[in-house]
């Protein structure tokens, strides 16, 4: 096991309860019990638990399939960030690796697995966490790119992304309810060009160039990082060799269209820290971001209070412990830090994630048991909503059937 | 039971009111604690449950009553707060204690008592049994779950349909 789980301890339970089943149990409860409250126990199941009992019987099949059921159940699930790992499995004369994707709960500091399966460790190295939205996730293996919920095992694959394209942003189109993954190609203008991908239908749709309309900014770049999804928008953070000074690049994905936002202002006392890196996040329903040097002996943490009129105020200014957190060596940065409300976790050399409070003191440690950690930007909030897309597994069009991806194979 | 210094701040001594459950046991409770219950609340705003009066409760026995009381007390100070704010750590950790502690009970009174929460719209201890009743199901089958609530046993026709759903979720009952 990766990290260790800390599921279970309710067999000890059950036994006495069964025991007691025995003397008390009125011989049909269930029909003094009012559907608000079963829907009330229901909306607190895990929901691996739900599925299962929507087998229980019809009332409650059809309370726990209900829409209102399952939003309002996707919306008291907590936002966990995903991280990613791989791990030695051995194996002659192929050598194999276990990929493994687990959601981490800051709040009670364990995992969940969210996905895990074994494979030749060459292809291993292809599988990536692309994006997150509304409980589903964006996969990548081989050079096929999936759309997943992890909390029903469903999966649909995307159409072929075109050659040489980098994965911009994954969110859900508002005006058509749809799935979106939106892609570019290139690396300057004007050979940069951006696509959509969705996920019920085997067509791509060209996007052009970014438009140019609602600000003085000629849009000349590709995003700098994974993007945070907030109040409808996707948020990429500035890139430090950035054309334009450090421009944070926002996309409305209501009306699709890209715009530019300032990253909060290079001064404060004391001397502000170097930004070598400015990765976003969401921290108390503000976007936020954190702003480190090379290595992450201090670090800012911003919070943009007021998103209209782009008012950004440093909250916190913490100091960590000296380390070598390295990571800002490898060419894809925003993999070694995350920050909630929970605080800051940092990925170091050693394969371990670090908790730190918002003062700088180190609340867990977690060991990896395996390599390349990475924790993701992106956040799991389980949902059993249902997607019709998931119907759909022949997104290619060619007719074959497809067998399904192995992400959940190892669970 | 001891009652907790007043919540009722201005007017010295809190004001009592009488519960009558329905073996008729009277108890007698501070309002700011009986007020957790929003269908109490009420009558009690109303000038209800006062002097030898008593508030008649038909669908609650003295046992489940008395353990309803229980959680009402504990809680009323906090509730007279606001909730968290001004609470302590020490405060939340100790209330989360009490809370653990207090649904470590044999099911049949979990029963009584989460039905008592729902009449009386006390909506903390509502939450509180139905976090521990959805625990303790959480790792169960949907058999187990139907012998739990005394279902009949299922018709050839459900027990087919019970089968096909275990084959197509087969992952999530493990």
């Amino acid at each position: 096991m990766g990290f260790a789980g800390s599921e279970a301890s309710m067999e000890a339970e059950s036994s006495v309860r069964a025991r007691k089943r025995q003397v008390t149990a009125p011989a049909s409860a269930a029909a003094y019990i009012p559907d608000e409250l079963v829907r009330d126990i229901l909306l607190r199941l895990p929901p691996a638990s739900i599925l299962r009992f929507r087998a229980v019987c019809k009332s409650w099949l059809r309370l726990t399939t209900c829409p209102e059921f399952m939003l309002e159940h996707h919306r008291r699930q907590p936002a966990l960030p995903l991280v990613s790992f791989l791990r030695d499995a051995g194996g002659e004369p192929v050598h194999a690796a276990d990929c493994c994707v687990e959601a981490l709960d800051l709040r009670a500091d364990g995992f969940r697995s969210v996905a895990r399966f074994t494979d030749a460790r060459d292809r291993c190295g292809s599988f990536r966490v692309l994006g997150s939205c509304d409980g589903l996730v964006l996969l990548n293996f081989e050079d096929r790119v999936y759309v997943c919920n992890p909390a029903t095992r469903q999966w649909t694959r995307l159409p072929p992304p075109l050659p040489s394209s980098t994965l911009a942003g994954f969110y859900r189109h508002e005006p058509t309810g749809e799935y979106r993954a939106l892609f570019y190609r290139g690396n300057w203008p004007p050979y940069l060009d951006y696509y959509i991908l969705v996920a019920d239908s085997r067509k791509g749709k060209g996007f052009g160039l970014p438009s140019e309309q609602d600000v003085a900014y000629k849009f000349k770049e590709s995003p700098g990082g994974p993007p945070v999804l907030f109040r409808g928008s996707l948020h990429w953070q500035p890139k430090k060799e950035g054309t334009h000074g450090h421009l944070i690049l926002v996309f409305n994905t209501v009306t699709e269209v890209f715009r530019a936002m300032f990253p909060p202002p290079v001064t404060g006392t004391p001397v502000p820290v170097t930004r070598e890196h400015m990765p976003l996040h969401e921290v108390e329903d503000m976007l936020a971001m954190l702003c480190c040097g090379k290595d992450a002996t201090t670090v800012e943490l911003w919070l943009m209070q007021d998103y209209e009129k782009m008012k950004w105020v440093c909250k916190h200014r913490i100091g960590l412990p000296a380390m070598n957190v390295s990571t800002f060596h490898v060419n894809e940065p925003w993999h070694v830090c995350f920050v909630s409300e929970e605080g800051v976790v940092l990925v170091t050399q050693q394969q371990k994630l670090l908790h730190y409070d918002f003062k700088g003191n180190l609340k867990e440690s977690f060991r990896c048991d395996g390599h390349q950690l990475r924790i993701t930007p992106y956040t799991l909030k389980e949902s059993i909503v249902q997607h019709k897309f998931f119907k759909i597994q022949d997104n290619v069009g060619d007719g074959e059937d497809e067998s399904p991806p192995p992400f959940f194979r190892g669970l | 039971m001891a009652a907790p210094e007043s919540g009722d701040g201005n007017n010295g001594a809190a004001r009592m009111v009488t519960l009558i459950s329905s073996d008729n046991t009277r108890f007698e409770v501070e309002a700011a604690a009986a007020s957790l219950s929003q269908t109490l609340q009420l009558t009690i705003l109303d000038g209800g449950g006062g002097g030898g009066d008593g508030i008649p409760l038909p669908n609650v026995d003295s046992a489940t009553l008395s353990k309803v009381l229980e959680y009402c007390i504990k809680h009323a100070p906090a509730a007279a707060n606001g909730g968290a704010p001004n609470a302590t750590a020490v405060d939340r950790a100790e209330l989360e204690r009490f809370d653990n502690e207090f649904v470590n009970i044999d099911q049949s009174v979990l029963y009584s008592l989460i039905m008592a929460a729902h009449n009386l719209e006390i909506e903390g201890l509502q939450s509180l049994v139905a976090k521990k009743v959805a625990d303790m199901i959480k790792g169960k089958s949907p058999m187990e779950i139907r012998r739990t609530l005394g279902f009949p046993d299922p018709t050839p026709e459900e027990q087919a349909e019970m089968n096909a759903h275990m084959l197509e979720y087969g992952w999530a009952y493990e």
